[in-house]
């Protein structure tokens, strides 16, 4: 699908300039992609609105017999419909006027700082969204992102700070105790940790009596990656399932786009654009993810 | 002066009447006085405890692992530290 679309009355830009907002849009976005690197990406068709989806409960035990099984009750399980609307990120720009006869005519590179930074923002909202999820009231969350959807919370009030080093509350206990909340669930690693920089700076110092910081440890005991958002709140963080297929997913409608059209003269003739992307994170087992929600004390 | 002269007049005794035979003096009338003791009311005071219920799938911290559904107690100042949408506050 062509990602950039002149919806005006008539082709203000070569097919080059569309290239070349596009492509810095895209590149101003990717500087804040957190998000997107924690989930794998389901392409489904631009026109959908709505997202619906099966949760089901899991289950009882299977069983082992000798004898070849008779009549068994079989198991009621519960389904759960959810449906959700797809939001739409998005934010406008201006190219002006004359920047843009300036390229047409002269073949001066297009100034599309305006572009990048509309691209940035969404970018950064995507994060957002992907991460904690859209609060239409900022208290309750209409969409959930991984970390209001996580099924697990390690609520302990950890001493990332000023003991890092303790037992019980320390960096590694707190590291440990999440993910033995993830392994009750037989979530196992490879893992995830997303935090904000604050708690990436903390953990960002040596093992007492070793040379060995913080975040190598860490590291090594997700065997995934460490990545560091401000999407995510100061003194909190998560663990996610690294290879999360069938678990979340982030279900894109429309990915980065950008609609241009050429302004009325009372306007300004400037050349109106939207950076957007139509997309929501998905979570089908909320166990595969684990809140931390007191770090930093 | 014709004020002074009123405020002289209140003054002025009324002479005693008899009613009958028997001579029955007036009993002057003695406002009551009221003593109010006033009992201290000691305001109880706000109990530090409060039962909460866990509304995430498994939630750690200092005293264990609690499941869904279940319930523990917490201080109101470790109250402040949780998620909200971690825990339902049932009550004291």
């Amino acid at each position: 699908m062509n990602k950039f679309r002149n919806v005006g009355r008539d082709e203000p830009l070569t097919t080059e300039q569309s290239q070349y907002i596009l492509d810095r849009v895209v590149f101003a976005a990717r500087r804040e992609l957190v998000g997107r690197r924690l989930l794998p990406i389901r392409k489904i068709d631009p026109s959908t609105q709505t997202f619906g989806y099966d949760t089901l409960t899991e289950s009882s035990d299977a069983q082992i017999d000798v004898a070849w099984p008779g009549r068994e009750a079989l198991d009621n399980i519960g389904l759960g419909r959810t449906s959700v609307a797809i939001p739409t990120v998005h934010k406008e720009f201006i190219i002006n006027k004359l920047d843009l006869a300036a390229s047409r005519l002269s073949g001066t590179p297009l100034n599309t700082v305006t572009a990048e930074s509309a691209g940035y923002k969404v970018g950064l909202e995507e994060d957002k969204l992907l991460i904690l999820g859209y609060s239409r009231d900022g208290t309750n969350y209409d969409i959930n992102g991984l970390y209001n959807a996580a099924a697990n919370s390690e609520s302990t009030s950890n001493t990332w700070s000023s003991a890092p080093e303790h037992a019980t509350t320390g960096i590694c206990a707190s590291i440990n105790d999440a993910i033995s909340e993830l392994m009750t669930d037989n979530i196992f690693p490879p893992y995830n940790f997303t935090c904000n920089p604050a708690q990436y700076n903390q953990a960002a110092k040596f093992i007492t009596s070793t040379a060995v910081p913080y975040l190598t440890w860490i590291k090594e005991r997700i065997q995934g990656e460490i990545y560091v958002s401000a999407s995510i709140t100061a003194g909190t963080a998560m663990i996610t399932k690294a290879n999360p297929i069938g678990m979340f997913e982030y279900v894109v409608a429309e990915d980065f786009t950008v609609d241009t059209e050429t302004m009325s003269a009372r306007e300004g003739s400037g050349l109106f654009g939207r950076v957007y992307a139509r997309g929501l994170p998905v979570v089908y087992d909320t166990n595969a993810i684990c809140k931390m929600t007191v770090l930093g004390g | 002066m014709s004020i002074k002269k009123k405020e002289a007049s209140k003054t002025e005794e009324k002479p005693i009447e008899y009613a009958g035979p028997f001579m029955i003096p007036e009993e002057p009338i003695v406002p009551i006085k009221e003593t109010i003791v006033k009992t201290p009311v000691f305001k109880t005071k706000e109990a530090n405890v409060v039962t909460v219920k866990v509304k995430v799938g498994t939630l750690h911290f200092e005293q264990g692992t609690f499941e869904k559904g279940s319930t523990f107690t917490v201080t109101r100042e470790r109250l402040k530290l949780f998620d909200p949408a971690d825990i339902e506050v049932l009550g004291e």
